[in-house]
């Protein structure tokens, strides 16, 4: 029997990621100095050190994520990450969580970790591995999937809402229902979900302020309008139509100089957008649907079930947090807290995010190559 | 074919986990396509804001990055014809802030933010002389940039920079500003005009009239600053560089508008004049203004202060009331902002028609009788009456009657025609702001044009009435009078140079000569003899009228227009007294004595060549005995003095009601006209004492010339030159004293050329 795995990681993958993290890492690097000297530590250089540092843990996350045994780690300790991760998001509202802006997100231990961008990745092995288990798969896709699947997945919800932390629901929401249809839950199952996302959706927006705020913020409804997000809207529109063809020149950002707040963070496409122009955001987009697009691929040629699954959850997941990210940020999409992924600064989220993309070579390296 | 049999054979092992790919297949296929769709639209977007909205936005951005610190473009300065500075903008200094980084400052300071502001609020005030609590609200107001004061004297920025330096404040700006300063005050006030806070020309003048002229173009220094406020370093700093305004050339002459003023000034303490009087000087054969006063004037470096006559305490410099009342006193420039009834002036123009228009002669025959019209008689302003007179006689008697007369034979058609062409019906046109038009009859009946033959019930402007003289004067032509001359730039090439503009010819050049000789007679032996300069021919008009557009009665408005030199016209002036209150009210007496003054000065400044005509030099010799003022009261005497062609100095407090205790010459003395007579009211007081002059060689004109501006007197006998003088050069004599000279007339001089004379 000829071996028809590539044994190898996919090389536009592996590309694609790389290319991304370097762009975001010198974004980062750029678009975060007036705001650090402004800060109270007061060093320009504070968010480039720390980026850095993360990013050499990022490769060294992606790398480990690519060569662990993905059958006999990743598949079988499916329900152990998951558990932890919930026990992790259950600490976050306990009194060793750490407060910022009114948001309990971040757990201490020794820096601050965000359990939530844990959960979207172990949410999708979650999700993959019940759809995928021989025994349970049939049951998960029916009434018995409220039990197995959905409840579980709820819970870590509640507790993320607990935070609150809604943008983070919103790409879960979605992630959870690409998986639902990628792994073949029965048609009657999804109006049951559409109608619990929506009742949460709608719960959120009368329960939460700060959901209501950013929604009439963007609808422009008056009085209510949250200013500092209407401000920073506004700020992002500045930087971008700032840019033209070729930008500013790279470092050369305007926006970033206070006006913009947290340059390095959410709104970093509008500083790549300022400094490098229309040229530097289609690369940066195209980098991004090159990585889709093998991502997918991946999963379509997957060796099994629930490497195809995974893959699949992880593509969507990327691909749902970058599009998200630009329309916040061009002002097609009211203001949430979506970061960009491998371009963002902050630890938990680039880390997060290359040990997905670790996962993705890992299933690229075991997939039918020939198809490919 | 081993390799698809393999996937197939892989396909076979579970029809579930087929089943699993298909799906996961389709839907990635699905899922990639709608990441396409959003890319597309992502990228779309993208573009749409960059190169649809990309300029407004880049230009919206641009504004709140880049802080424009304005360079003030200095305004140009303002000459007299001469070259003299009439006004320029010297160096200055403005303080601005920014608020955002008084509040960073603030909160690293050890009193916190709010000590921070109230430091510099109250520092800023005393340097500054503001009120700190109104300050302080401004500095914690909402907006970055406050600009806390402009056109600062250069110390005062001085001052605040080195405050800023000692206490290290932060976020107080010291910055260059441009500041307008007049060096003569109040010169020319009226047609200079002055600016407002931001620079720009105010109420009256050159300054509001030329102000797009003058202004220039500000310029900027463009800096990159963070949303705090604080200088960004980028390669780009732009600088823009102020245009400075142009130069503007007047056709005043300082030295004629200074003579005009004090004139006016003396006038109105003399006369005791209670609502202004003003004077123009023209050039007629270019439409020149000369000079251009109006009294009251006001200090251009401080417009805004308490005029005369009002209350300095109740004043609040720049209150809407204290605008209200410079703008209706002080400010106003009555030469050309006021309308008043010319008078008896008009009947020049009443002449220039009939003349024109062959109606009448000058040796034309007419009865003074007083003439009916509907009700209305109009007499002469002697009762009795002149009797039979030639034209030539009532113009110089001022017989309202026969104007009256000779306008009939004009006809209104042809009158009100004439009244147009010399421009009475328009605004002349002249590059000042605020200029009034006249109130004229727009449907003329017979008795709007008998009045108007000798200047009643119409309403002119000063400047229209000099206008017209001009044309009287200069052959007919009718200009507009113009006040600037050219506009240059900085480095002196001309911009624009303002050419003589003719409006049209109203008469000709025979009529001109003709009036000019019966004006000149006027003033030789008519109404006008006050304004008699011996040594120029000067040709003139008085006139007085009742001011009736007010309630108030008794209030005369004496004016008197003059030509000089009457065959060769060089010079117009236009005196108008309004409601004088010592010495009666007449043309003659208080208008035609201060253009006669006026005349003397500015011609000899002109230096139009002295030309005695028999007359001028017979009445050299004739000696008057001097009248006694004393234990009269100054009052009296200087009303007598003023209808005599004496002039007079009051040593002593100068009062009306006065006593005079003393006189010199004493009474009773022989002198020639226009003597010296010294008054005092207090026997104590001295008498200033000046050198007496050679004399010798002079002729006899020029030796009483220069006497009579010394304020000595004189006496002679004979025309022709000086050779003996009965004070020796060089002694010190008071005022007053009387000088004999020895002459000896020409004829003989020649006769006698071998004589040796001896002193």
């Amino acid at each position: 029997m000829a071996d028809i795995r590539k044994r190898q990681p996919d090389f536009w993958l592996l590309l694609s990621v790389i290319l991304l993290v370097l762009i975001g890492t010198v974004m980062v690097c750029s678009a975060s100095p007036a705001a650090a000297k402004n800060s109270k530590e007061g060093n320009s250089y504070t968010f480039i050190i720390k980026q850095l540092v993360f990013v050499a843990l990022g490769f060294a996350t992606m790398a480990v994520a690519y060569f662990i045994n993905f059958e006999k780690v990743i598949k079988k300790f499916t329900i152990l990450f998951f558990s932890i991760t919930l026990v992790l998001l259950g600490l976050v509202l306990t009194p060793l969580g750490v407060e910022t802006n009114g948001a309990q997100r971040w757990l201490n231990v020794g820096f601050d970790l965000q359990p939530s961008e844990f959960f979207k990745t172990c949410m999708i092995l979650f999700i993959a591995y019940m759809f995928s288990h021989p025994k349970i798969k049939e049951r998960a896709r029916g009434l018995g999937g409220l039990l197995l699947i959905i409840a579980p997945v709820a819970a870590g919800m509640v507790l993320i809402f607990l935070q609150p932390h809604v943008s983070c629901l919103i790409i879960l929401g979605i992630v959870m229902v690409a998986m639902m249809v990628f792994g073949r839950l029965k048609i009657y199952m999804f109006g049951l979900l559409g109608g619990g996302i929506a009742g949460a959706g709608l719960a959120a927006y009368a329960l939460v302020p700060h959901v209501q705020k950013r929604i009439n913020s963007f609808l422009g409804s008056g009085n209510e309008a949250n200013s500092s997000d209407k401000w920073q809207a506004t700020q992002s529109l500045y930087a971008i139509g700032s840019g033209g063809l070729f930008g500013v020149g790279l470092g050369k950002s305007m926006q970033k100089q206070l006006y913009l707040p947290e340059p390095y963070n959410d709104f970093i496409f509008a500083i790549l957008a300022e400094e490098l122009g229309f040229v530097g955001c289609v690369v940066v987009i195209l980098l991004f649907m090159l990585l889709v697009w093998r991502g997918y691929k991946t999963a379509m040629y997957a060796k099994d079930a629930y490497s195809a699954l995974v893959a699949a959850g992880l593509t969507t997941l990327i691909a749902t947090q970058f599009v998200l990210n630009i329309a916040v940020v061009t002002n097609i999409l009211p203001v949430t807290g979506v970061s960009l992924p491998f371009f963002s600064y902050g630890g938990t989220s680039l880390m997060t995010m290359m040990l997905n993309a670790g996962l993705l070579l890992n299933i690229s390296r075991d997939a039918d190559y020939i198809k490919f | 074919m081993a390799k698809k049999s393999q996937r197939k054979n892989n396909v076979l092992l579970s029809t579930d986990s087929s089943e699993n790919n298909r799906n996961i297949k389709i839907w990635s296929w699905v899922a990639l396509c709608v990441c396409i769709v959003a890319s597309v639209v992502l990228i779309g977007r993208v573009a749409w804001l960059q190169f649809v909205r990309g300029d407004e936005l880049s230009r919206a951005a641009k504004e709140q990055q880049n802080t424009g610190r304005m360079i003030t473009a200095s305004r140009g300065t303002i000459y007299d014809s001469n070259g003299t500075v009439l006004a320029v903008s010297i160096s200055a200094n403005k303080v601005t802030a920014s608020r955002t980084i008084i509040k960073s400052a603030g909160d690293k300071y050890e009193g916190g933010r709010e000590a921070y502001q109230k430091m510099i609020a109250d520092d800023l005030a005393e340097l500054l002389d503001l009120d700190a609590a109104k300050l302080l609200e401004k500095i914690k107001g909402s907006g970055n940039y406050l600009e806390i004061a402009s056109k600062l004297d250069v110390e005062v920025g001085k001052k605040v920079s080195e405050w800023k330096t000692e206490k290290k404040i932060k976020g107080i700006y010291i910055d260059s500003d441009t500041k307008r300063y007049y060096p003569n005050g109040s010169l020319a006030s009226h047609v200079i005009g002055f600016t407002g806070k931001d620079g720009d020309g105010l109420v009256c003048g050159v300054e509001v009239a030329l102000n797009d002229v003058l202004k220039g173009t500000n310029g900027k220094i463009i800096t990159a600053v963070d949303a705090l406020g604080h200088e960004v370093p980028t390669d780009e700093i732009k600088r823009i560089d102020p245009v400075n305004g142009y130069n503007v050339t007047l056709t005043l002459d300082a030295t004629i508008q200074y003579m005009v003023e004090e004139a006016l000034k003396d006038a109105t303490i003399d006369f005791g004049v209670e609502e202004g009087c003003c004077c123009i000087v023209m050039d007629p054969r270019s439409g020149d203004i000369l000079a251009m006063a109006s009294n009251p004037g006001f200090d251009l470096n401080a417009p805004y202060d308490c005029p005369d006559g009002m209350d300095p305490a109740a004043w609040v410099n720049g209150s809407v009331e204290s605008v209200e009342i410079l703008n209706s006193t002080v400010w106003r420039n009555k030469a050309l902002t006021d309308t008043y009834e010319p008078g008896s002036t008009f009947k020049t123009i009443t002449a220039c028609m009939a003349l024109e228009e062959s109606v009448v002669t000058p040796e034309t025959e007419f009865s003074d009788a007083p003439v009916d019209l509907s009700g209305w008689t109009i007499h002469c302003w002697r009762r009795e009456g002149h009797g039979n007179e030639s034209f030539s006689k009532a113009i110089m008697n001022s017989c309202n009657p026969i104007m009256v007369r000779v306008a009939q034979k004009i006809g209104i058609k042809t009158f009100y025609s004439y009244v147009a062409a010399f421009g009475f019906y328009e605004k002349t046109g002249i590059l000042l702001s605020g200029e009034a038009n006249s109130v004229m009859h727009t449907n003329p009946t017979e008795i709007d044009m008998a009045v108007a033959s000798f200047g009643q019930r119409l309403q002119i402007t000063p400047l229209q009435l000099v206008s017209a003289y001009s044309a009287v004067a200069n052959g007919g032509y009718l200009y507009e009078p113009r006040i600037v001359k050219e506009i240059t730039d900085q480095n002196g090439n001309v911009i624009k140079r303002y050419e003589t503009e003719t409006v049209r010819q109203v008469i000709s050049n025979e009529t001109s000569e003709k009036v000019l000789k019966m004006l000149e007679d006027t003033v030789a032996k008519g109404g006008g003899s006050r304004a008699y300069v011996s040594g120029y021919r000067v040709a003139g008009k008085t006139g007085t009228s009742e001011t009736t557009t007010t309630d108030q009665t008794g209030r005369y408005v004496c004016s008197f227009a003059g030509i000089a030199p009457a065959d060769e016209p060089e010079v117009i002036i236009l005196v108008v007294v309004d409601h004088p209150t010592i010495g009666g009210a007449s043309g003659g007496v208080q208008a035609g004595s201060v253009a006669g003054k006026l005349f003397q000065e500015v011609l000899d400044y002109l230096e139009v060549e002295k030309r005695y005509t028999e007359d001028d030099l017979k009445n050299l010799l004739s000696v008057y005995d001097v009248p006694s003022f004393t234990d009269g009261t100054v009052a009296e005497a200087t009303y007598t003095i003023n209808l005599s062609t004496f002039d007079y100095v009051i040593v002593g407090p100068k009062t009306d009601d006065a006593k005079i205790v003393a006189q010199f010459p004493a009474p009773g003395v022989k002198v020639a006209r226009e003597s010296t007579i010294v008054l005092y009211t207090d026997v104590e007081a001295n008498i200033s004492q000046v050198r007496m002059p050679d004399l010798k060689g002079l002729s006899l004109e020029n030796a009483h010339a220069t006497l009579v501006g010394m304020g000595l007197n004189m006496r002679a006998f004979s025309l022709g030159t000086v050779v003996g003088q009965s004070i020796e050069a060089g002694t010190y004599i008071d005022k007053g004293s009387v000088v004999e000279l020895d002459v000896i007339d020409e004829e003989s001089q020649n006769a006698g050329n071998d004589t040796v004379i001896e002193n």
